[in-house]
């Protein structure tokens, strides 16, 4: 794979279906029905991805070198050979932290602000 | 061996099959068949947990999907062959583009012309030989700079003939004439996007066509 040299603070925001694909895929590799299972887990349900959501998204991430496919199988006689299994990439993972890093700073003004935080539950 | 039969695939994935129809081409060849195994895990895992109303939830969640996201994939896909796709991906040098810009040019300048002349009262015949001398000029520089094998120029000459053609039989020819500029940068802008694309010539000569009968329709109105 060409090698990204794009800045990853140009990408930012990130949409919520991409920065829950990228955060589901920094544990490890995952097919598409896993990534959908995992981000509805990690958001208790609020966030439900759709196929076209979750390939669109896919679909845009492997052109901009932040997910590629992975050729290996867990188990292929567990597995479904027509799967495609997706990890992260080393730009994809900078990525995913510029935009960590970006959300984390804007919690931080929040909390300065005491919308969260053991602040926001004083009477 | 005899294979066994293949299990028929139920209505929800038959339906969900058809509705990936409105995705673009491109897409739906890539991704359609992950997004139909997409489906049917999650059809399968949906009808485990709450049969008909949870089938019923999921419906309604995949055509909000599929409406916003097929939407969205045929902006994508038209943006990425015509905006965003550099003129070189299309298989013809940079200068294609410089010769295209110069044979709108000179296509402006034959209309120019032709309008100038008519109105200072100069021969109309000479107006529209000018006019289209410049529709000419300007189709052979396409057609060399294309290679489109006859096809830019061919559609010129329908054009060229669907305005000359009625004289023969219209009352007042040169009323005809000067209505009827020869709008032959339609045809090189139609001409020069579908070669790029490498589509199919008989879809160029069916738009000159089209343009011509509807040229000659109106001489009848």
């Amino acid at each position: 794979m060409a090698k990204v040299t794009a800045d990853p603070e140009s990408f930012l925001p990130l949409t919520p279906a991409a920065f829950h694909i990228l955060l589901t895929l920094a544990d490890g590799e995952k097919h598409g029905y896993g990534i959908m299972r995992e981000v509805t887990a990690q958001t208790e349900g609020k966030m439900r991805l759709g196929p076209g959501t979750l390939y669109g998204t896919i679909k845009r991430m492997l052109a901009d070198g932040w997910i590629e496919e992975s050729d290996e199988r867990p188990d292929p006689e567990l597995d479904d050979e027509r799967r495609r299994y997706y990890r992260l990439t080393d730009f994809g993972q900078k990525v995913a932290r510029a935009e960590a890093e970006r959300l984390s700073s804007l919690v931080s003004v929040a909390r300065a602000k005491r919308l969260v935080g053991k602040a926001a539950f004083q009477f | 061996m005899s294979r066994p039969p293949a299990e028929a695939k139920p209505l929800s994935e038959q339906l969900y099959q058809r509705l990936l129809a409105i995705y673009p081409a491109a897409y739906r060849r890539e991704y359609g068949p992950l997004m139909l195994q997409l489906f049917r895990d999650l059809r399968r895992d949906t009808w485990r947990r709450g049969k008909r109303w949870g089938l019923a939830m999921l419906w309604l969640r995949v055509l909000g999907d599929v409406g916003t996201t097929a939407w969205a994939e045929h902006v994508s896909e038209f943006r990425r062959s015509i905006v965003n796709k550099p003129v070189e991906k299309f298989g013809v040098p940079p200068s294609w583009g410089i010769w295209l810009i110069v044979s709108a040019a000179i296509l402006a300048a034959g209309l120019l012309t032709k309008v100038l002349m008519s109105e200072t009262g100069q021969s109309i015949l000479l107006a529209t030989a000018v006019l289209i001398a410049a529709n000419l000029i300007a189709a052979t520089i396409m057609e060399v700079v294309t290679r489109s094998g006859g096809a830019i120029l061919g559609a010129m000459l329908t054009l060229v003939a669907s305005v000359l053609v009625p004289v023969l039989w219209v009352d007042d020819a040169s009323s005809w004439l000067r209505e009827n500029p020869v709008n032959g940068g339609i045809i090189i802008l139609i001409a020069s996007f579908w070669i790029a694309r490498g589509k199919s010539r008989w879809y160029l000569f069916l738009v000159a066509l089209v343009l011509a009968v509807a040229q000659i329709g109106v001489s009848f109105l």
